[in-house]
This record gives C-alpha cells, sequence and structure tokens, in this order.
C-alpha cells in the first residue's frame, strides 16, 4: 500500500522515520526504521478495542523473558493515531516467505532453491526457528500464529539468524478464550473449526506447515484436485477433511508439484511430517511437538553435504547431487558417541545391541565436505539446545585425507588412538590429523575421562559414482 | 538430467477484479478522467507488487463511453498490465457495459472454477444512456456475477446513485461519493486495500466489509 505514515513517534515522543516495507500480513505491514536495529509493526485496523487488546499484550510481552529465545523484543507503543509498535529487528533481515515459494517468473526453481541457501539453510532456519518456539513453549507461552510472514530470516544466503516479529501474539497456554489468530493456511484445523483456542500444538501444527512448505514448497495439504478445485475445497483442505499430499494409501490429493520429499526431508523428517498430517491433522495429541521439530532438523542439517559443481546442498546418503547430479565428492563423517566411565577397565564407548550384534550408540552425526569449515557447537559436543547449543565448540576441515582441528571456545580436547596407546591435543592452534578409509582413526573426547561424555569418530567415505 | 532441476511450483489462484469505468464526455472535466487513470494505474502497482502464494490479481478494465462498451484492459495478471490511459467521450452506455462484464465473469474460459470470487468496481459520473435495469438484473442473477464483491463510486451531484446502489444490491453497503478528482484516488485505495485483505484473509472468498476513512489514519 502506498498510503504508509514516513514518520511515526512512539508515546515517549521519540521518532522514527520508517524505510522500506519489511513484510505484510492481513492486519498490518513491517517497516524497517531507519538506524537499523528497530522495525515497527503497523497494524491497518485502529479500532479502540484493538488498540486496548495490543497495549495490555505488549505490557505483559515486555515483562516475560525472552532474551535468550529469537524473538523481537517489543520497545513501545506507537502514538496516535498510527496503531502499532516499535521492535528490535536487524536490518537485512526477510520473511521466511521468501524462501518457501517459487517466485512467479522464476525459470528454474532449482537455481532458485540454491540461491537462497539450498537445503542446508533452510534446515538450519527452520530448525532455529523451531529452537526459539520450544523455548517459548518451555516458559509455558504460545506464539499463536507462526507463519513464513512472521519469522524473519536473514537476507544474505550467508548467514542464519532467525527473529519472530509479532510478540503480540504470545500468550499464557493457559488463556482461554483468546481469538484465534492465524495465518491462513496454517491454522490447525481444530483453530479454523473454532473447536480450540490456540496452544503449544496448534503452534505445532503450523509450524510443520511451514517446515514442510519450505523445504518441499509444496503445502501438504494442498495436493493438485484442491489445488485445480473451487476454493471451497481449499477450505475443506485447511480444515482437515481431506488426506495430505503424502498420504500412504489415500491418493486423492496427491500434489504433482514440488520437490520430491525425499530429497529434502530426512528420513526423521518424513516421519514427523507423517504424523503431523497423518494421525496429528485432526487429533491433536497425536502430533509431534516442536522440539521435536527441533532436534530432527538440526539432525538433518548435519548430515548435508555441499556440492562443489552446483553449489547445492544434499543429504550425504546420496550417491549423486540431485540438483544436478555430480557424483557426492568423499567426504568424512564425524559421529558423536557416547563414552561411558564405567564400562571396562578406563571405560569405552556406549553401546547398544543392534540385530546380533552390538554398534555404538550415535548421539548426532556430521558430514564433512571437503574444504569446507564446520563447527562442532555445543549442541553436538554437549547435547545443549537452544541458543546456548549454537556455540562453536571446535573448528573441524577436511582436506583430502587430512582433518584440522581448531578449538575455539578456549578449550582444551584430548584425542586417543582407538586402542588409547597414543594421545594428542586440540587447542587454539590447528592440529591435523590424517584420517585413512576404513581405518579407525584418532577419536576426539569432548569431556573429561572419568565422566560419561561424547566422543567423536571421524571416518573417511567413498564418494558416489555416476 | 537431474531429477530435482524439473520439479514444478503451485500456481495460484486467480483473484479476479473487473472495473466498469465510465468514460462519457463529461468524465473529461475537472480532472475527472485523470484521476481516474491514475488512480486505476496506482491500483494496478499494488496489485502487482501483491506476491501471496495462495491468490494473484487478475484485473480487466471494462470502459463505457463513445466506443460502447468494450475491454479496454481484458483480464490479465495486474502485474502484467501494461496501463495503457483511458480517454473520455461520448454516451454512458452502462448497461452495455454491464452486459459485458457479465460475459466475462461467466467465461469459465476466461475466470477458470478454481478462481476466488472476483470483485466488481463501477465508477460513473452521470446517468445511463441506454438500457440498463434488464442487464443489470441479468448480472445480479448470473451465478458467478451476483456472489462478486461489489463496489460503486458516483463521481458529482449528477451520478444516478439509485442506480449505483441498485448495483450493489446489499443494503450494508453504500455508493461511495466523490466530489472532486482527489476523491477517486482515495475509493481506489480503499478498494486496493479491501481487495488485498481479502488475498489474504483466512477465506479469501468472504469479502470484507471496511470504511473507507480507515484509510486516512495512515496518510499524516
Amino acid at each position: 500500500m502506498t498510503s504508509a505514515p514516513r514518520q511515526v513517534t512512539d508515546i515517549n515522543g521519540v521518532r522514527y522515520s520508517l524505510l522500506r516495507q519489511l513484510g505484510r500480513g492481513g492486519q498490518g505491514a513491517v517497516y524497517e526504521v531507519d538506524g537499523g536495529r528497530l522495525a515497527a509493526k503497523i497494524i491497518f485496523d485502529s479500532s479502540a478495542t484493538r488498540r486496548e487488546r495490543l497495549r495490555n499484550q505488549l505490557t505483559q510481552v515486555k515483562r516475560l523473558s525472552l532474551a535468550d529465545l529469537e524473538i523481537a523484543r517489543p520497545i513501545e507503543m506507537l502514538r496516535e493515531p498510527v496503531l502499532g509498535y516499535v521492535m528490535e529487528l536487524l536490518t537485512g533481515m526477510q520473511p521466511l516467505k521468501a524462501l518457501g515459494a517459487v517466485p512467479k517468473d522464476e525459470s528454474s526453481p532449482a537455481a532458485w532453491y540454491i540461491a537462497g541457501g539450498g537445503l542446508r539453510r533452510r534446515l538450519q532456519l527452520l530448525a532455529r526457528s523451531a529452537d526459539a518456539l520450544a523455548g517459548l513453549h518451555g516458559k509455558g507461552l504460545v506464539y499463536s500464529d507462526p507463519s513464513p510472514h512472521n519469522i524473519f530470516v536473514s537476507e544474505s544466503p550467508a548467514a542464519t539468524e532467525v527473529r519472530f516479529i509479532d510478540a503480540d501474539n504470545i500468550h499464557y497456554a493457559s488463556v482461554a478464550g483468546v481469538p484465534a489468530v492465524y495465518t491462513p493456511g496454517y491454522g490447525a484445523p481444530e483453530l479454523v473449526r473454532c473447536r480450540s483456542g490456540v496452544n503449544s500444538l496448534t503452534d505445532a501444527h503450523a509450524f510443520s506447515v511451514l517446515a514442510f512448505q519450505t523445504l518441499s514448497l509444496a503445502h501438504p495439504l494442498i495436493g493438485d484436485a484442491v489445488n485445480d478445485g473451487p476454493p471451497e475445497r481449499e477450505e475443506e483442505a485447511l480444515d482437515g477433511r481431506l488426506p495430505w499430499i503424502d498420504h500412504p494409501t489415500d491418493e486423492t490429493n496427491r500434489a504433482s508439484y514440488g520437490i520430491p520429499r525425499p530429497n529434502v526431508l530426512s528420513r526423521k523428517l518424513l516421519d514427523l511430517a507423517a504424523r503431523a498430517f497423518g494421525a496429528g491433522l485432526r487429533d491433536a495429541a497425536k502430533r509431534p511437538g516442536v522440539s521435536e521439530w527441533a532436534e530432527c532438523l538440526h539432525g538433518a542439517a548435519d548430515a548435508t553435504l555441499s556440492c562443489a559443481s552446483c553449489k547445492g546442498t544434499y543429504y550425504f546418503t546420496e550417491k549423486l547431487c540431485p540438483w544436478c547430479d555430480e557424483p557426492r565428492p568423499a567426504f568424512a563423517t564425524a559421529a558423536f558417541n557416547l563414552w561411558d566411565p564405567s564400562v571396562g577397565a578406563g571405560g569405552e564407548l556406549l553401546q547398544k545391541p543392534v540385530g546380533d550384534r552390538r554398534r555404538a550408540v550415535v548421539a548426532a552425526v556430521l558430514g564433512l565436505t571437503d574444504g569446507e569449515t564446520v563447527s562442532v557447537t555445543q549442541r553436538l559436543a554437549h547435547g545443549r539446545d537452544g541458543a546456548a547449543g549454537a556455540r562453536p565448540v571446535i573448528e573441524l576441515q577436511l582436506s583430502g585425507t587430512r582433518l584440522s582441528l581448531r578449538s575455539v571456545d578456549g578449550g582444551r580436547y584430548r584425542l586417543s588412538s582407538p586402542s588409547g596407546g597414543r594421545g594428542a591435543e586440540v587447542t587454539d592452534r590447528v592440529k591435523e590429523i590424517r584420517l585413512e578409509p576404513g581405518v579407525a582413526s584418532w577419536r576426539l573426547h569432548l569431556g573429561s575421562p572419568d565422566t560419561l561424555h561424547r566422543v567423536v569418530n571421524f571416518e573417511l567415505r567413498p564418494g558416489g559414482a555416476r | 538430467m537431474s531429477k530435482l532441476k524439473e520439479f514444478t511450483a503451485s500456481s495460484a489462484r486467480p483473484l479476479p477484479v473487473v472495473l466498469l469505468a465510465d468514460v462519457s464526455g463529461s468524465m473529461s472535466t475537472n480532472g475527472k478522467i485523470d484521476a481516474l487513470n491514475d488512480a486505476v494505474q496506482e491500483m494496478l502497482e499494488s496489485f502487482g507488487g501483491e506476491d501471496d502464494s495462495r491468490a494473484e490479481i487478475h484485473v480487466s478494465v471494462v470502459t463505457f463511453g463513445k466506443d460502447g462498451a468494450k475491454a479496454h484492459q481484458p483480464l490479465a495478471p495486474a502485474a502484467k498490465v501494461q496501463w495503457t490511459r483511458m480517454t473520455a467521450a461520448g454516451g454512458t452506455p452502462m448497461g452495455a457495459a454491464f452486459d459485458a462484464a457479465t460475459g466475462m465473469i461467466e467465461d469459465r474460459a476466461q475466470i477458470p472454477s478454481r478462481a476466488y470470487r472476483p470483485t466488481i468496481i463501477l465508477v460513473s459520473d452521470g446517468q445511463p444512456t441506454d438500457e440498463w435495469q434488464v442487464p443489470l438484473k441479468r448480472l445480479l442473477g448470473a451465478e458467478r456475477a451476483s456472489k462478486a464483491a461489489r463496489f460503486a463510486m458516483g463521481i458529482g451531484d449528477d451520478a444516478d446513485e439509485a442506480m449505483l446502489s441498485a448495483f450493489l444490491a446489499t443494503p450494508e453497503a453504500r455508493v461511495y461519493r466523490a466530489h472532486e478528482a482527489r476523491q477517486i484516488k482515495q475509493f481506489f485505495r480503499w478498494v486496493t486495500m479491501s481487495v488485498t485483505q481479502r488475498s489474504r484473509s483466512a477465506n479469501p472468498d468472504s469479502v470484507i466489509a471496511a470504511e473507507p476513512t480507515d484509510l486516512d489514519d495512515f496518510n499524516f
């Protein structure tokens, strides 16, 4: 719209110049504020009721401690006649929507997908979004309206910052009778049918839809029959009255568009989607929660490699880059196993029976593309979640058969040979070790020998053949 | 060929907007036709800039004047329209415009079944000079046109308010009156806001009732 004000004033008389529009929803628009660290949300419906509700809501939200969550903190209400508020938001951010739908006149959807950071970055952005939502849920709060319009992400494909805007959507989970606000296409069926208020499971539905869509560019409930049918059919689909597009047996709502799911959803993500849109569509209790999404999204992002040819990213289980058919290069995996000091003489890897054999328990696995620097984060090293989990501990770089390790958190970490006979140390100076295909190499210990901790086992893997 | 090179994207549903624009001779006075041209151009830009993946706004402009009723702008996605300015001359064959609109809106080849409910905007500064009652009845009785969201603006005191009200045919809707050219733009901003809000509302088929005055809250 051309009718946005150029300047707004908050209730304390502070003036803000508005630059470009960053995003728009049904209720309002978000503008970049001159200066670079703030944004203003302007709400179109300026009724007295809406004004009062917003004021109460922001007062409440300002009291909550959300500092460790990636939520744009509201700063102050705007002065009349404008209804809205100023919030924290860095410049260079755009709605997640920009990554979830191919622009109308795009000639190469695959090239566009890759240019936006490809599969890995989408997984990382979604994982961080799920972390923020899970953090809110952990505090007994509900976001109410997760959608690609109000999750903002870095514009630069090299960055993975995430901010939830619209803090006025945040409610306590126990609040009953809160008017159901949702973005079309993301409302849980029980919300659309007015059978429920907002809660963590309605958030989970919205999140699962936007995650599925951002990865596969297909809406899980809108298949060809819905897309080509009358608008009433779309209502039925969003009400949860039709099977989802990848229903295992009912093919009535199949979608011919979007990216084949197995290329962008890992096995665990496929399973989450099947639960969210299968049994969980009509029965909220069967839906996976957002923390489960967070865990699986992080895990999936870790299991990606970069293609040297097209710069696309894909799961290391594929033998060819699905974007350009380039054979997968030789790479390494870093398996995060558990060291149990109470087993054996000096401790050993925790194992569990698999079939008639015993296998080391794998807490996480990281793919290492040749030439790329990858961080072992607190999440991988110690199983920390949320924002704390994102802090880097050690940097790794694979170069042919050599692996460089460097501590970036000030810690010193032990390397041991599998027999335990030899030892070395990883510090803030680059340490290089040699990996040999098919041969167990050095183990990296991420904790002291007498406590249960994670141990990294590196393994070189062959490339794929065409 | 790699398997992912060729994946396709989903297509948005069309949300048709049909403008019935009076281009009779009287519209050439007091800058009315210029204001109308500017307002339509601004509306097209707003519509074209909408990038909702669910709805794509398509626009057609049917003019009625010297050359009778004709599709000055055939129905096309707003983003693709190259706007040609309208000129004003001749009478006010509004009945013919109603028939043209009915024909277009009921034509499944132009507006597919999957389209959202259309919007029809009627703008006039005078009295119909042809038989309009039967054509209006046809429009209001037609399957899809009858369900359309309808907006009407009368420019100046000569506008046939009774006829414009009959076009709206809903008790709560009112005819927007413009006494000066500037108000034409305001009306179009209101229509634009209604249409764009609809394109992202929970149910794009439901019509949002808003008052044009709300808009001024943002213009200061």
